[in-house]
């Protein structure tokens, strides 16, 4: 059984490209010997973040994000039990609004904003936007 | 008008050269003979040559000129317009030359420039400029001369063995692509795709494909991993043979780190496939080291660091990963690991060394031995301490290598020096493991015809009691063949009074520990006077190493020991100031404390 984790937060305004890159390769690093995939995407200095894999992997994981200054007001919005990973084989897969499909841009921001109480966002709505953003599928 | 572009020319340099009309008869005859033999003289020349006049209409030229440049008959007479010759020219200057540029309008000298012809051939004008404006050029095909050198930098960049890029490669390629690279600073944008990736790797396990089936066997596996690399990567990429086992890629124009994970990945799966070499599978692995321009360095030195380092990381991380350079690399465990791969190089590189510290006789000051000492000068980090790596290469079965090449030279050194004086060796507890220690002590005995009784192993205590059988079994061999055999550091280990009877060295020194406090520490003294004793007994000799004060000195040469090695009588020292200082006596160089 694995577990998946999903928040979105607020980038740091001096966030950088070098930033991001860290970011990516500390995961390119550590996640395959720990058994982490997901993807992280940036939108209008939000990010939404997918973390699947061991649970005491995710927790541990997650656990750092929430200490790591690039970000803040991190809004945890599901972690689940799954039985497979969403993101198989993606370490930590980062796409920015460039490279995410225009079409997307409406709907990811409307679930970004929604908040984990509001009716309708379901976290798997979420996920669903990710996982769509990462294939490129619109 | 001719069509013979020789006639046409020969009949230009005819009518360029003006007859003077009032010349005497006779004169005019030899200035005939002397045009005549001028025209054969410029249609036998090799090069071409041309004159044009100062409003660059053609004055004389041969027939190697029109046809070096096939000019039309047509225009190979002397009139023609030089913009108008050049206009059928099918060539172009090349960039090098166009950079010099011409001689400015109005200079006189002389330039050399030079074109290449649709046809590939190379043309290499010298023009010199009169000062009445004419001009004259020499032209001469140097295609050869070019073709040459064309080969001769393939070659410069070549590995021979792979046909891939060569170290000297990379950093051009790295030097080029980084001098413009935009800075990282691209405020919540993502990369650009304009980062330079760099992976590093080597081959796991091809040490012992070399060591075992030997290094045509070593080629060939380097040659089907260079195949397998090619169709890794893509054009834009760069494939590069470091040496060795070492390999390096260089990646431009996609988004990192994805990109050169991606790579990675593929590189380290298609490496990982058995080769086939001689109707066997052999299986290597690969790790890869990652750095990124411009966010680990923007410099090609910087870039190759980070990239080794996190090779050292990725190796740490377990065979077959790779990993990104990381600001925390190069910490404790991977500078271990990178520190033992420079040293199983080390021996072929020549950057081992070995020093005496001469063995002295505290009455007479005579040399009576010298202990062999290794040294590592790294060509970055300087000398390093035996205490560092001795342990790395007994770890990692370097030290079998290093062990045989320290007694063969140290048997050689020692032939230099007077026939009573003998050289000690250190001999590690691998060397006994692998009992390759008989075998090699008699390879470099024969080898340099040093007489057995002058090489005297040093062995510690805890060396001969890891595997005690073995160990007394390889002992009394070697002295039975007159090596002599002493215990080194004696006093740390465990050794009972019944082992050392066992063991019947031929000497024993004691350890430093109790040499530094003999003056201070009764205990100390006490325990020196007990060694002293026990070798008595044993029919041992007895040498006390780490002398360092007269105070010392004297408190061990109460004690009954003669022998003496330390600081106070000569630091250790290359083998030919030792074979200089041979012939004198050695006295203690403080003489007060």
């Amino acid at each position: 059984m694995i577990e998946q984790l999903v928040y979105v937060s607020r980038a740091a305004p001096s966030l950088s490209a070098a930033d991001l890159y860290d970011i990516i390769r500390t995961a390119h690093n550590r996640n395959p010997a720990s058994g982490l995939t997901g993807a992280l995407l940036l939108l209008d200095g939000r990010f939404v973040q997918v973390l699947e894999g061991p649970p005491h992997a995710v927790r541990a994981c997650f656990g750092r994000i929430g200490r790591d200054p690039r970000h803040h007001d991190i809004e945890l919005r599901a972690m689940l039990p799954l039985s497979r990973p969403d993101f198989p084989g993606q370490w930590m897969a980062l796409r920015c609004e460039a490279e995410l499909p225009a079409s997307l841009h409406a709907p990811l921001r409307t679930a970004i904003a929604a908040g984990r109480v509001a009716s309708g966002a379901s976290p798997q709505a979420l996920v669903a936007l990710v996982r769509a953003g990462v294939t490129g599928a619109g | 008008v001719t069509h013979d572009p020789a006639t046409a020319a020969a009949t230009a340099a005819a009518t360029a050269e003006p007859t003077p009309a009032h010349a005497p008869l006779a004169a005019t005859a030899t200035a005939e003979a002397e045009r005549s033999l001028m025209r054969l003289a410029l249609a036998q020349l090799p090069l071409g040559l041309s004159v044009f006049d100062p409003h660059d209409r053609l004055q004389l030229a041969n027939a190697r000129w029109a046809e070096l440049w096939q000019v039309p008959p047509a225009l190979a007479v002397p009139g023609s317009e030089f913009r108008e010759i050049m206009a059928h020219c099918a060539g172009e200057e090349t960039e090098a030359s166009r950079h010099h540029g011409p001689l400015p309008l109005g200079r006189v000298g002389t330039r050399r420039r030079e074109w290449r012809m649709a046809d590939g051939r190379h043309i290499e004008v010298t023009v010199t400029r009169l000062a009445d404006g004419t001009t004259v050029a020499v032209h001469e095909d140097i295609s050869e001369r070019r073709r040459q050198q064309a080969v001769i930098e393939r070659l410069a960049r070549t590995d021979p063995l792979t046909g891939l890029c060569n170290r000297a490669v990379l950093a051009q390629e790295l030097s080029h692509h980084l001098r413009d690279n935009p800075a990282a600073e691209r405020r919540h944008a993502a990369p650009a795709g304009d980062e330079i990736a760099l992976l590093w790797l080597d081959l796991d396990r091809f040490k012992q494909i070399n060591d075992t089936l030997g290094h045509p066997a070593g080629d060939e596996v380097l040659k089907q991993v260079a195949e397998r690399l090619r169709r890794c990567v893509r054009d834009t990429d760069v494939i590069v043979r470091l040496g060795g086992d070492e390999f390096a890629l260089l990646q431009r124009g996609q988004a990192q780190p994805a990109a050169a994970a991606a790579l990675a990945r593929r590189v380290i799966e298609v490496l990982a496939q058995p080769y086939a070499l001689d109707g066997q599978l052999l299986h290597l692995g690969t790790s890869i080291g990652i750095a990124v321009a411009p966010y680990d360095g923007t410099t090609p030195e910087a870039l190759l660091r980070c990239a080794d380092l996190a090779l050292y990381g990725a190796k740490a991380a377990g065979r077959g990963s790779f990993q990104f350079f990381e600001p925390g690399m190069g910490g404790a465990a991977q500078e271990r690991l990178r520190l033992q791969a420079d040293l199983s190089r080390a021996l072929a590189r020549q950057e081992l060394q070995l020093c005496y510290q001469p063995q002295v006789h505290a009455d007479t000051g005579e040399v009576l031995g010298a202990e062999a000492l290794l040294r590592w000068q790294h060509p970055q980090r300087g000398a390093v301490s035996p205490a560092v790596f001795v342990p790395l290469a007994e770890q990692s079965g370097d030290i079998l290598a290093i062990g045989r090449w320290v007694l063969a030279q140290a048997c050689q050194d020692a032939l230099q020096w007077p026939a009573s004086v003998r050289v000690a060796v250190n001999v590690s507890a691998a060397q006994f493991r692998h009992g390759a220690l008989l075998r090699d002590a008699a390879a470099a005995l024969s080898a340099s015809g040093l007489p057995p009784h002058r090489l005297e192993l040093e062995v510690t205590e805890s060396a001969m009691l890891h595997d005690a059988d073995s160990a007394l079994a390889q002992l009394s061999a070697l002295r039975q063949r007159g090596v002599r055999v002493a215990m080194d550091d004696f006093g740390t280990g465990y050794s009972s009074l019944s082992q050392l009877r066992r063991f019947r060295v031929d000497r024993l020194k004691i350890d430093r520990s109790f040499v530094r406090d003999v003056d201070r520490d009764p205990t100390a003294a006490h325990i020196v006077r007990a060694v002293v004793a026990l070798a008595r007994d044993l029919g041992m000799d007895i040498t006390a190493e780490g002398v360092e004060t007269a105070s010392q000195r004297q408190a061990v040469h109460h004690a009954g020991v003669r022998e003496l090695q330390g600081f106070l009588y000569a630091r250790p020292m290359p083998a030919a100031a030792l074979r200089a200082l041979m012939h004198s006596r050695l006295g203690p160089t403080e003489t007060t404390e």
